[in-house]
């Protein structure tokens, strides 16, 4: 008996299942993100990170993730679609990671930072995020993947 | 040292670290569900989950915010009120602790209200009629459809004999309680169950396991 398969090619790839995050990282290799940030959180603030990646890289719809605040309005940031999350740890400082999307679930981080009173610290936080944002998307960064924790 | 081995350390050694950590995972996870039931399950506003929580709109805000708001009993009781779901507070294991939220999905979190709720509205009754097949193809086929609901026990009740058939094994009913019970009703091949034993009393004597899952009415046990 002879079989006539016929393979269909969907146009649309399917949509992976969680999300995946990438640290921003300089052309030298320098990562901001793992280097001039997370490695000086305390231990309770990384626990409380690495717990938000893992529940938002399996919420669907970025607006839901928790911790999510806005997208960031004005200039460079709002064209490149510039967004914050927030959260705070034992220490009472509000903090806020920056990034952009890029591709189906792929979360781009940019800066993370301290915020408030309106006050951004380090003050410049908002341009470097515009930068790297523009850096990457002119392609002159590397991207280094955060994994997901499953365990501390 | 390893860096995992060093807070592995911190953690048998230091109550206020346990303490950290606990509070770093409870802090996304209470949020995180918040928001799953009020924005996914019942797509509301927070001025509209403050209005039933009885609470200000930007304490809503305030406790989707992780890390935040340091949550206390009385807070999720009014939440938990809110959603028209019910609150369970259970100390664990570390190891279950982050079996739960590695399992955790807040797109997949859907706990059902109150007014769905029939395991809780119309319960099992505490006295259920036994299932008793009158030919052994219905009873090979609820003890088919039984096994994959609850676990038998496979005890002897001798002092059932004398009803014609040896019974043995039977499911359902609270241990040590002289309760009529229910269940399937394994007879020994050869013997023909007995449709007019509907009931069963079980006296204290006998011990049965995985009581609360084995009593199910007759009528569920096919579905």
């Amino acid at each position: 008996m002879t079989y006539n398969k016929k393979v269909i090619l969907s146009k649309q790839l399917p949509s992976p299942s969680k999300w995946r995050y990438w640290d921003f990282v300089y052309p030298n290799d320098h990562n901001p993100i793992e280097e001039d940030w997370y490695r000086t959180l305390p231990d309770d603030v990384r626990d409380l990170f690495d717990t938000l990646l893992k529940v938002n890289q399996k919420t669907e719809r970025p607006k839901q993730w928790t911790g999510f605040r806005r997208f960031l309005r004005g200039g460079d940031l709002q064209k490149y679609g510039v967004w914050e999350l927030e959260f705070k740890g034992e220490d009472g400082l509000a903090r806020r990671l920056m990034g952009v999307f890029d591709g189906a679930k792929t979360a781009i981080f940019l800066i993370g930072c301290y915020h408030k009173g309106g006050n951004y610290t380090p003050t410049d936080a908002l341009e470097t995020a515009a930068r790297r944002a523009s850096l990457h998307f002119q392609k002159k960064a590397k991207l280094r993947e955060r994994k997901v924790k499953e365990d501390f | 040292m390893s860096e995992r081995s060093k807070r592995i350390s911190k953690l048998l050694e230091s109550a206020a670290s346990r303490a950290s950590y606990i509070r770093a995972k409870l802090n996304v996870l209470i949020p995180s569900q918040i928001r799953a039931l009020r924005l996914k399950r019942d797509n509301m506003t927070q001025k509209q989950l403050a209005e039933l929580a009885d609470m200000a709109q930007p304490r809503i805000s305030k406790m989707e915010r992780p890390g935040e708001e340091a949550f206390n009993i009385d807070t999720l009781i009014r939440l938990a009120a809110a959603f028209k779901v019910g609150l369970k507070v259970e100390f664990v294991p570390f190891s279950e602790m982050l079996a739960w939220e590695n399992g955790y999905s807040q797109d997949a979190f859907n706990p059902t209200p109150i007014e769905q709720d029939n395991r809780f509205l119309t319960p099992a009754p505490a006295v259920v009629r036994a299932a008793f097949p009158s030919t052994w193809d219905e009873y090979a086929q609820l003890q088919r459809t039984f096994r994959q609901q609850v676990r038998l026990c496979y005890t002897r009740y001798t002092e059932l004999a004398n009803s014609g058939n040896i019974l043995t094994g039977i499911a359902g009913a609270p241990a040590g309680l002289t309760v009529p019970v229910s269940g399937i009703v394994t007879y020994v091949r050869g013997s023909e169950p007995t449709p007019q034993l509907t009931e069963i009393q079980v006296t204290p004597r006998f011990r049965f396991q995985n009581i609360a899952t084995a009593v199910q009415p007759v009528n569920q046990l096919q579905h």
